[in-house]
């Protein structure tokens, strides 16, 4: 599985995207960004399956995010949320879209995957750690930790996202 | 054969799994008997593992089987799968889910319109 092409696209919609609202500074707005594209975010409890869910109801759109989970967990929610609305707004005006998360151990988990799950994961990754603020940061070594953890807590992601991102950027 | 991508896959599944426990270099390699600099080189890759190594290794890592971070055949080249990724979840939920998103969509959408 690649989807490589639908990666390339997502990520550099999520390029533009930022550009547009001109983002300078960390951690990235994703709320901020999320109200300039006219959706509205509601932060509720959900069942602890449940990452988050997009949907277009009489044309508004609308993310629910599981206000449960860990900040960092709900800003990952929300930019994969943003990413559907973007994405696929014409596939949410049929459907009430509903994320749960798991993380990607191996090939074998990633069959069956949903290529807009792909490109949503993609588009967020590149929201909350856009690569040119990546980059000032140089060339990182993925282990060691003090590092990643150091950014992981000024773009306010997981470690775990820092170095998946930093090993894709890094490895590609 | 590409042999540095065997051991460069192996020590990745090693370190998410040691981040996702959480444990640190340090607790890890002490528990397996190196130190903390050989077990960072097994996690990028640089360093062969011995089959004892690898039993500690899952022990360590609170793993029931060495399957979860041995790779089982030869890493293909792409690295594309390697990302946190949702599932459109809407086929694994419960009833109870299902009618509680239906709750909520319904509620939502009724607040929405009265802005």
């Amino acid at each position: 599985m690649t989807f490589q092409r639908q990666r390339q696209a997502a990520a550099e919609r999520a390029e533009a995207l930022l550009k547009s609202s001109g983002v300078k500074g960390l951690p990235v707005p994703v709320d901020s960004i999320a109200r300039q594209c006219k959706v509205a975010v509601q932060y509720i409890p959900l069942d602890d399956e449940i990452s988050g869910m997009s949907f277009i109801k009489n044309g508004a759109a609308v993310i629910v995010v599981n206000s449960a989970h860990h900040p960092n967990r709900q800003r990952f929610t929300l930019a994969h949320e943003l990413a559907h609305h973007v994405l696929h707004e014409s596939y949410l005006a049929k459907n009430v879209h509903v994320d749960t998360a798991i993380l990607q151990r191996n090939e074998k988990s990633s069959e069956g995957t949903d290529v807009k799950e792909v490109e949503a994961n993609t588009f967020a990754a590149e929201i909350l750690m856009p690569r040119a603020l990546l980059k000032a940061f140089g060339r990182v070594d993925v282990n060691d930790d003090a590092k990643i953890a150091e950014m992981a807590r000024q773009f306010k992601v997981s470690p775990t996202a820092m170095a998946i991102r930093l090993e894709n950027i890094q490895f590609a | 054969m590409d042999e540095g991508a065997i051991y460069r896959a192996f020590g990745r599944a090693v370190a998410q799994r040691r981040r996702a426990i959480p444990k640190t270099q340090e607790q890890v390699a002490r528990e397996i008997g190196l130190s903390r600099a050989s077990l960072a080189n097994i996690e990028r890759g640089s360093q062969k593992v011995f089959l004892h190594q690898i039993l500690a290794l899952t022990k360590a890592l609170e793993l029931e089987s060495s399957h979860e971070i041995v790779p089982t055949k030869a890493p293909e080249q792409s690295q594309a799968s390697r990302e946190e990724v949702r599932f459109s979840g809407a086929k694994d939920l419960s009833r109870n889910q299902k009618a509680f998103v239906t709750n909520l969509v319904r509620s939502l959408s009724k607040s929405q319109d009265r802005k």
